[in-house]
This record gives structure tokens, C-alpha cells and sequence, in this order.
């Protein structure tokens, strides 16, 4: 019996030094803004993000070339581009889904990034690569994979569509965490065993907007 | 996962306060004020440092595989908690470019990340090649283990710093880190009080069989030396 036990610690130590490490260093407040055309395909999902003025203050910091404690245009310019480049590799924190098929999004043009009220704001737009018609169920959500920023819609109203077609529905869902372990919990094995740094865990646990169409 | 999101929010409410204390202090609100909302830090510091992460893996691995005391133990959880949050003043207070303001890897230090890792490899190398050969413990070598992993700095506190530097207050920005400091080492300390209960109960068991005691903790040692020797490979190829 006390053999098993030690086995297991053993086993578990080993483990643990190649689980995630992950934890959250920067919170942001989110918007989402999602267009719909007159043709009901998906046209363009708007994300604006605010950051907490304890991160903002460090990129105002690390990016205040000449020293005058603001942001001018032409540093505004440089961390646009450092958030451009480092979210690529992250679908830019984007969850696309229709009928549970992934989305290919296209990547944005550019991103516009403004230094508010101590705050840091990013904003940029995307569209689906090819086009999206609403039938079914699409579902959109916005998470760090890493876990290193804890993206929060503060209320549902933070996830906002224009025109809605007729017969369809928006709801928010926020997935209880214990309910969505155990709906998820061959796929969370499943993942666990194929990565055990576990980055896609976040996916069940973001807050998603999701559109149901007849 | 749950006990993560509580955490998480927890976190995010102590961590907005804080700036807007910071703010208030600034703007010329008194230190009493400040002082009374100081102790948040502590709490603030033990959640943090239960959320994945802070090189609690390499604690109880090394003093799971070490024959280190209780005492020993704490101390080296406060060497690991203190340089942690250290290094993290010091980078704010010098503008040292090493941690990440990407987001994806927002708050990492990838240089510190390798050093710190690739350090803790020679140990592991150093215990296996102690429990083949039945080498000697060095009388120092928890404390340099502590230091080692503490080289990570601490992200939070680097934000807390620029953002205390930046309002012209860093004098309240280093009292929370030290108030940070102290959470986090209280939960570091329960790591390496549990790793160490965990290895003496095995002691324990092994009592009465002095020879397969004898190799039992070779082979605990050697595997916790396998395993650090085997992040620092991992954390260096994957960087």
C-alpha cells in the first residue's frame, strides 16, 4: 500500500515538472463586436482590449524611446507592431467555430493601439477567410492559449452583434468550470496526454458568444 | 481547474486595488491608507504562487531527492521566494530589457528562463552522479537551488515596480513585493514541508530494510536528478 503511494508520488513529481507552468501576468478587459452582412454571412468581428494600468504603465515604460512619459504616434506605431507580430502564432487569441468545425480567420491588416486614461488599448479587426454563412451554430471566443493574460468580458453587452438576422439568437455562455471538466473530461485527457503543457485548455473555460440559426 | 479560475479572480481584484492605491498614494492620499491595504499583499503572493508554475515542480523534486531537514527546507523556499521577487525590483529599477512585454509570452524571461533551468540541469547531473557513486551532500547546495530557480523573475512584480516608479512612488512599490514575497514563500514553504514529510515517511517505511532503504533513496535521488536534468534539456531545445 505505502509502496503504491510512494510510486505514484513518484509518477506524479515527474509529471508535474513537465505540466504547464502557466499562470496569468496581465489582465485585460475586453469588447467584442461582431458585423453580420445583409447576405447573413459573418463579415467582421471588431476586438478592442484594455489592459491593466500595471502592464500598460511597463509598455509605456519599455516603448518611451525619448523619455517624456507619453506615448507619441510613432511608438504607439512600434507596440502595435510587437502585438501584431507576437499574436500570429495564437490565431490572435480567436476561437472561430461553426458547428464545431474550426474557422480559418484571416489575419488582420493592422492593429490600432491607443494609450488611454493610463490604459493601453488594442483594437483590430478580422474576417473569416472564406466566407461564413450563419447556419447552425457559430461559436466565437477569446482567450490567451498560454494563459499569460486573463481576457475578461466584464458583461455580456461586451459581446455585441449588428445585424442580427431574422431567426437567428445571440447568447454569452461562460462555461462553469466543474461542468465543463466533466463534459470535456475524455477530450481533457485525451489533450493532456497529446500536450501535456496543456496550452488549449482555455478553450473550454472562455467566455463565447454563440449565434444559432434555423 | 475551478480552484485556477477562483484564483485568477481573486488575483485580478487584489491586483486592480493595488493600482488604484497606487494612484490614491500618489496623488497624495497618506501612507496610512496604503499601509492598511499593504497586508493584501501576503494573500495576494500565496494565490499567486499556487497557480501553475514559480518552480514549485524543481522544489519538491530537489528536496524530495535531497536528504535536506525541515529547516533546511524552509530556508530554501525563502531563498527561492526572496530572489523570485528581487530580481523582479531590480530589472524595474535598472529598465533591464529581459522580460517579454509579447503578448503570448507577456511577463517571461526567456534569457533568466535558460539560465536558471539550464543550472538547475547541472544539478540534477550532479545528484544522479551522486547516487551512482555515493558522492557527498554539499553543505550549501539547497540555498544555491533556491537561488537557481528563484532567477525567474517575478512578472507581477516588475508591473507592480514600473507602475509604482512611474507614479513617482517606488517606495510603496517595494513594499508590496516585500509583502508579495512573504505569500509567496508561505506557499512555497508548505511545498517543501510536504516534499520533505513525503520523502521522510518513505524513510520511515524503509527502516527495518536498511539495504533496500539504501537504495530506494539512491534511486529517488538519481530520478529527481533525471528530472531536472530533463527540464533544463527540455526548456532549453523547446526556447
Amino acid at each position: 500500500m505505502q509502496l503504491t503511494g510512494m510510486v505514484s508520488g513518484a509518477a506524479l513529481l515527474l509529471a508535474s515538472t513537465a505540466a504547464a507552468n502557466a499562470h496569468p501576468h496581465v489582465f485585460a478587459e475586453a469588447k467584442l463586436d461582431l458585423t453580420v452582412g445583409p447576405d447573413r454571412t459573418l463579415k467582421s468581428l471588431r476586438h478592442l482590449w484594455r489592459f491593466d494600468d500595471l502592464f500598460s504603465s511597463t509598455v509605456l515604460m519599455e516603448f518611451d524611446k525619448n523619455s517624456d512619459l507619453v506615448l507619441d504616434a510613432k511608438e504607439l506605431d512600434e507596440v502595435a507592431l510587437t502585438v501584431h507580430a507576437s499574436l500570429a502564432e495564437y490565431n490572435y487569441f480567436q476561437m472561430v467555430t461553426l458547428n464545431g468545425k474550426d474557422v480559418t480567420m484571416a489575419p488582420p491588416p493592422k492593429f490600432s493601439v491607443s494609450y488611454e486614461n493610463d490604459q493601453l488599448v488594442v483594437q483590430f479587426e478580422t474576417q473569416p477567410k472564406d466566407p461564413l454563412a450563419l447556419a447552425g451554430k457559430v461559436s466565437i471566443g477569446v482567450y490567451d492559449p498560454t494563459f499569460y493574460t486573463a481576457i475578461d468580458f466584464t458583461d455580456d453587452d461586451k459581446l455585441a452583434v449588428a445585424g442580427l438576422p431574422q431567426g437567428c439568437s445571440r447568447s454569452v455562455v461562460r462555461p462553469d468550470p466543474d461542468t465543463a471538466i466533466a463534459q470535456n473530461q475524455k477530450s481533457l485527457t485525451d489533450a493532456f496526454f497529446s500536450d501535456p503543457t496543456g496550452t488549449d485548455l482555455g478553450k473550454i473555460f472562455a467566455t463565447r458568444l454563440e449565434l444559432t440559426c434555423g | 481547474m475551478a480552484m485556477f479560475q477562483t484564483l485568477v479572480e481573486f488575483q485580478r481584484t487584489i491586483y486592480l486595488a493595488l493600482a488604484e492605491q497606487i494612484k490614491l498614494l500618489a496623488a497624495g492620499g497618506g501612507w496610512l491608507a496604503f499601509t492598511a491595504f499593504l497586508p493584501m499583499g501576503i494573500l495576494f503572493g500565496a494565490a499567486h504562487a499556487l497557480t501553475p508554475g514559480h518552480s514549485k515542480a524543481v522544489l519538491a523534486t530537489y528536496l524530495a531527492g535531497s536528504d535536506a531537514s525541515v529547516r533546511r527546507g524552509l530556508l530554501v523556499s525563502l531563498t527561492l521566494s526572496f530572489t523570485h521577487v528581487t530580481i523582479a525590483v531590480l530589472i524595474a529599477a535598472l529598465s533591464l530589457p529581459l522580460v517579454s512585454i509579447a503578448l503570448g509570452s507577456v511577463g517571461r524571461a526567456p534569457l533568466l528562463e535558460d539560465v536558471s533551468r539550464g543550472l538547475l540541469g547541472l544539478i540534477g547531473i550532479w545528484m544522479l552522479w551522486r547516487a551512482l557513486s555515493h558522492g557527498h551532500h554539499h553543505k550549501h547546495e539547497g540555498e544555491a537551488v533556491g537561488v537557481m530557480a528563484g532567477l525567474i523573475p517575478c512578472p507581477l512584480t516588475l508591473f507592480v515596480m514600473t507602475f509604482a516608479i512611474s507614479r513617482g512612488v517606488p517606495v510603496a512599490g517595494i513594499l508590496f513585493a516585500i509583502t508579495m514575497m512573504a505569500g509567496v514563500a508561505l506557499t512555497l514553504s508548505c511545498v517543501a514541508v510536504l516534499s520533505i514529510l513525503f520523502r521522510e515517511r518513505l524513510v520511515h517505511f524503509f527502516d527495518s530494510r536498511p539495504r533496500l532503504f539504501d537504495a530506494m533513496s539512491r534511486a529517488i535521488e538519481g530520478a529527481a536528478g533525471l528530472a531536472l536534468a530533463g527540464v533544463a534539456v527540455w526548456q532549453i531545445t523547446s526556447g
